[in-house]
């Protein structure tokens, strides 16, 4: 039987540069063509899925836009994903419309902030989503595609408008997409949906309000060398979760320092929280005098020791196996510090 | 306000746009406002400099709600 779509038609002409124009003067767009969201093309989509057109997601703000089942799909559609992808657009769609995740304030902050995705599970094989080498560049289509379409659903449904709505300073590239799996495969640990509550057989998606990717080269020492560097990265007076002192910051290591890690001392994930907690600690006196933001000063939040912690307890910050072999590179990603991570079950 | 509560949105100038689309969102359109000055002054400024803001900014707000009741000076 048919599927009977509510979305209104446009007669726009049977090629690609008008169909791109007549998108970008609507705003429908992030700056990037568009695959023309036809009919067919959007009942193959949602064929992807048992739930139906009208089923509403979730709300999303600032617009309190409805997140149907289908207006997903359009902008599934129109940002290339393959109609397998939808059960993990879904799922994000609905992770970043938890009250925990503040879309209101990611979609509408001056901060770089932007919703980043990493999913977990069996469903990164069936979509052929990188976990590997350059999981978080270019070259795949479930990568590109899926965080492009979690932007284009903000965008059009929740209202983000660039400018107007979302107040961006500069921004970051990954608000354009940002989305990898976990490589579970390779990694020594506990995946991260797992830790999360759901089993390892079952596949999620977990969305993070990051503000962007700092990478540390650290091709030289042992383990604890490398996490004294993470540290470092984590002890940066400016990061809004040091500020706020809030939020679910995430490190991305390769599965070669991860299995040095394990080698080295550090046998699981917790134990990695544990010694960056620790030191990633700020002394209070090397913060201005002046505090950063009056209305939530940081000086009160020092311990009794006098240092400042970017996160509030071991567990806030999240650890993910990911990208390519060597024991060469680990990416941190700081937090919003106003939202907290949520991770939804992908159905099917 | 459709409850019959007094209500004023207080807004700092940046995110007078955001203020419209989500009252226009929520079917109130025409809800009142008060536009503050820019987040520099109203969160991270002086307390003398915030001060005179709510200062101002209530006296905006009484004049909104109840028409003729704001503080008036000592005689």
């Amino acid at each position: 039987m048919p599927v009977r779509l509510a979305s209104a038609r446009h007669d726009v002409p049977d090629d690609p540069e008008a169909v791109f124009e007549y998108a970008l003067a609507r705003g429908w767009s992030d700056g990037l063509p568009l695959i023309p969201p036809t009919p067919e093309r959007v009942e193959r989509m949602l064929a992807a899925t048992s739930r139906g057109p009208a089923e509403i997601v979730a709300r999303l703000d600032p617009r309190q836009g409805e997140a149907t089942v289908e207006r997903v799909a359009i902008n599934a559609v129109m940002a290339g994903c393959a109609p397998a992808y939808l059960p993990v657009v879904l799922a994000a769609v609905d992770a970043v419309a938890d009250p925990a995740f503040n879309l209101h304030g990611i979609q509408t902050t001056t901060n770089p902030v932007g919703p980043l995705l990493i999913v977990n599970g069996p469903i990164r094989q069936r979509i052929g989503l990188n976990s590997g080498r350059n999981a978080l560049g270019p070259g795949c289509r479930a990568n590109a595609t899926i965080g492009r379409a979690l932007r284009l659903c903000l965008l059009n449904i929740g209202g983000g408008v660039p400018g107007d709505i979302d107040k961006a300073i500069l921004g970051m590239p990954g608000k354009y997409t940002f989305c990898l799996g976990e490589n579970e495969e390779e990694s020594p640990w506990e995946p991260l949906h797992v830790e999360r509550g759901l089993r390892p057989d079952e596949s999620a998606v977990t969305a993070v309000g990051a503000q962007g990717t700092n990478n540390l080269l650290i091709i030289s020492g042992g383990a604890e060398d490398a996490l004294v560097l993470t540290a470092d990265a984590m002890a940066t007076m400016g990061n809004n979760n040091v500020i706020v002192g809030h939020g679910n910051p995430v490190v991305f290591f390769s599965p070669g320092h991860a299995r040095e890690f394990v080698e080295q001392g550090f046998p699981t994930k917790r134990a990695v929280r544990e010694f960056l907690f620790e030191r990633s600690r700020i002394p209070v006196e090397r913060f201005p005098v002046r505090e950063i933001n009056p209305a939530r000063p940081v000086r009160p939040r020092a311990g009794a020791d006098g240092t400042v912690a970017p996160i509030n307890a071991p567990d806030d910050l999240l650890i993910v196996v990911a990208g390519g072999p060597e024991p060469y590179h680990i990416t941190y990603c700081p937090s919003f510090g106003e939202t907290a991570a949520v991770t939804r079950r992908v159905a099917g | 306000m459709k409850r019959g509560i007094p209500a004023v949105l207080l807004v700092t100038e940046r995110f007078r746009e955001l203020a419209e689309a989500i009252r226009r969102s929520r079917g109130m359109p025409e809800a009142p406002e008060v536009v503050l000055p820019r987040t520099e002054e109203t969160e991270y400024g002086d307390k003398d400099v915030m001060g005179a803001i709510a200062e101002r900014a209530l006296q905006q707000v009484l004049a909104i709600v109840a028409p003729g009741a704001g503080r008036r000076a000592a005689p």
